[in-house]
């Protein structure tokens, strides 16, 4: 883990966003993303702004509020942390869930990205194909016909 | 946003993250995704995770008799988790399907192979686990729960060198391979064994002797049952970094090869199963067996928990405490004990008050009493003792005693306890279940009676509180006053 608390202060990080929007951050917070790890392995001037170009300005926020909660789990129980988590997914709309999987797939943020996927799969569970169309407005591109074939596929699966 | 939300951006996400997200749900749920649309006809095939759960037996015989045909269509070659809980395995049982499906998911590189029958029903089929499961580079856990039989002949096929977690319930004799298998498994962290030696109903040869060394085991629980009296093995543990230990075992004997300094939660039962409660099996030997479980208790001196159940005499309080000073064992980190005196009766507290000498910062103290009707009159006798615990004076500051029966001796146990304990803030006393038999009102007024008696009795810390709660009344002793008792009555 790295130390927080300890003399040696914590470097700093600048994350710039995909429009342009910049974020200081300690380097312990930044180094949980995978990708910003490498990227600093080969990094001459750590002062120069690491881009992270495919995620905005806002989902970023979102990503590093993340990142920092985690960074000091010691202060917090699992419990603690758990229910943190929890309510940090469930303020989420869909749109913006959507954008912070692509960010957590893209930043490999492990932790984040279990916990969105989670999220997501939660709302798919016990529900009919159509409530899950509706839920996520997926547009049903199959002939009645072609639909009954794949229920029959696998009718076990369409059981109540 | 609105314009936003209208589109379908689940679908627009790449197939890694929605497998990743179809691998969270249960395979009922994720097969059904496979309508929604073209896109997401196939993803559900490349799930990494397979979990079914049914607590219902006609869903689990249905879903069984499928199981092989919907695992071939998973497509993904890692299979991380193959989950089953189902209500009756005795479809998944017969032959061919277990070990179609064993060969199906070890074939993907398997991590965690969890199968659980039915908890409390007996089923007559038997769960064949194939000797190459034994073999699985990948698997870190292996959790199964049915009538456990093995194919293993070579114990030098074994090769789990990265299991870190095994449950085996249950298993009908101690085999020879289990020691080398556990002793294999190095990073072993977590381990679960069930036995049920009279399953067949006749005598299992068991080993003289079962070696358990797990160097980096952190929680260890053992159960074994048997209804007809068998040859006692010696269970032997080393295990340095055992963290949490659970033993629920009367045929056994136990010995730690060094002893656990990291303990922290010791769970003993010695009392027979409930299932098995009409015999209990006396084995030959009682007195030596004893002798060495205590040894073996007194092996636990770093927990912060205790339960110890016993029953009847002699048992684990009879040797616990040492009259050499320099043996006696010392629990300084114990500050809870919970304990049954079963069928032993009042004269069994003489001994668990002595072995509270090694107890010196026990701040909560249960015990559960309870005593059957053919128990001697003389058991029920409370003798005057000459010497109280330190941690009774000085620490304990809960003390929760339940079955008892009512008699005037049990007064003479609480008094002591009451006039003793000066730092005490609650003790709980609750009457049995046993003195059910007698007409409700007379039930009543003899609880009252009890009641206000043992509201009286002096106590050695002033603000101790009394909380009595028999079958028809509840009282607390600060509500009692002047000698007028308040109460809450029912059960009428």
């Amino acid at each position: 883990m790295a130390s927080t608390s300890t003399s040696t202060l914590s470097r700093k990080l600048i994350l710039k966003s995909s429009d342009g929007e910049k974020f200081e951050v300690d380097e312990n917070v930044a180094m949980q993303s995978q990708t910003i790890k490498h990227m600093i392995e080969d990094l001459d001037d750590i002062n120069s702004p690491i881009p992270v170009s495919i995620v905005t300005g806002t989902i970023l926020s979102k990503v590093i509020e993340y990142c920092k909660k985690h960074a000091t789990e010691d202060s917090d129980s699992d419990e603690q942390l758990k229910q943190w988590d929890k309510e940090y997914a469930n303020n989420m709309d869909l749109n913006t869930l959507y954008y912070l999987l692509l960010a957590a797939n893209y930043m490999e943020i492990k932790g984040l990205l279990e916990l969105i996927t989670q999220c997501v799969a939660d709302m798919i569970k016990g529900k009919s194909p159509e409530e899950i169309r509706a839920h996520f407005n997926i547009k049903n591109d199959f002939t009645p016909q072609e639909e009954a074939n794949i229920r029959n596929e696998n009718p076990w699966a369409f059981e109540n | 946003m609105t314009t936003m939300e209208d589109n379908d951006r689940l679908s627009s996400l790449p197939d890694a993250i929605l497998s990743e997200i179809l691998s969270r749900l249960p395979i009922k749920s994720a097969a059904t995704t496979s309508v929604l649309s073209h896109r997401c006809h196939h993803l559900w095939t490349t799930v990494t995770r397979f979990a079914f759960t049914s607590f219902d037996e006609t869903i689990s015989l249905k879903f069984s008799a499928i199981l092989i045909k919907i695992l071939r269509q998973i497509t993904s070659p890692k299979l991380r988790v193959f989950y089953l809980q189902l209500d009756s395995l005795s479809n998944f049982c017969k032959k061919g399907v277990s070990e179609s499906c064993f060969r199906e998911i070890c074939c993907r590189n398997v991590e965690e192979i969890i199968v659980n029958g039915p908890h409390h029903v007996y089923e007559d089929c038997f769960l064949v686990i194939p000797a190459f499961v034994f073999k699985l580079q990948s698997l870190v856990i292996l959790e199964l729960l049915g009538n456990l039989k093995f194919n293993l002949l070579e114990t030098a096929a074994i090769q789990l060198p990265n299991l870190k977690k095994l449950s085996l319930c249950y298993l009908f004799d101690v085999p020879p391979w289990l020691e080398i298998l556990i002793r294999s498994c190095t990073l072993l962290e977590d381990l679960t064994l069930c036995f049920n030696l009279s399953h067949f109903n006749q005598p299992q040869k068991t080993p003289n002797q079962f070696y358990i060394f797990g160097h980096n085991l952190k929680m260890l629980r053992i159960v074994m049952h048997s209804h007809i009296p068998t040859q006692r093995t010696k269970i032997c543990i080393d295990a340095p970094k055992l963290r949490e230990l659970c033993v629920t075992d009367r045929i056994s004997c136990y010995h730690f090869v060094q002893n656990p300094t990291g303990l922290v939660d010791a769970f003993v039962v010695l009392t027979p199963d409930e299932d098995f409660r009409e015999g209990p099996v006396w084995m030959d030997g009682q007195e030596d067996y004893v002798q060495q479980m205590s040894k073996f208790v007194q092996g636990m001196s770093s927990v912060s928990k205790l339960d110890i159940w016993v029953q009847g005499k002699p048992n684990v309080y009879d040797y616990l405490y040492c009259v050499k000073h320099e043996l006696r064992p010392v629990f300084r980190n114990l500050v809870y004990l919970d304990t049954s005196l079963e069928d032993i009766g009042l004269i069994g507290w003489k001994n668990l008050l002595l072995s509270m000498q090694c107890f010196p910062n026990l701040s909560q103290l249960d015990v559960y009493h309870k005593m059957g009707d053919d128990l001697p009159l003389e058991n029920m006798k409370w003798c005057e003792l000459d010497f109280v615990p330190d941690c009774l004076a000085g620490k304990l500051k809960t003390i929760k005693i339940l079955g008892l029966k009512r008699i005037d001796d049990e007064l003479k146990l609480l008094a002591y306890i009451l006039s003793n304990a000066d730092v005490l803030k609650e003790l709980h006393v609750s009457i049995g279940s046993d003195t059910n038999r007698e007409f409700s009102e007379f039930q009543l007024w003899n609880e009252c009676t009890f009641c206000s008696s043992l509201f009286k009795l002096p106590r050695g810390s002033s603000t101790c509180e009394i909380m009595f709660s028999g079958m028809r009344m509840k009282a607390s002793s600060n509500a009692y006053k002047e000698g007028s008792l308040s109460c809450d009555i029912y059960g009428f």
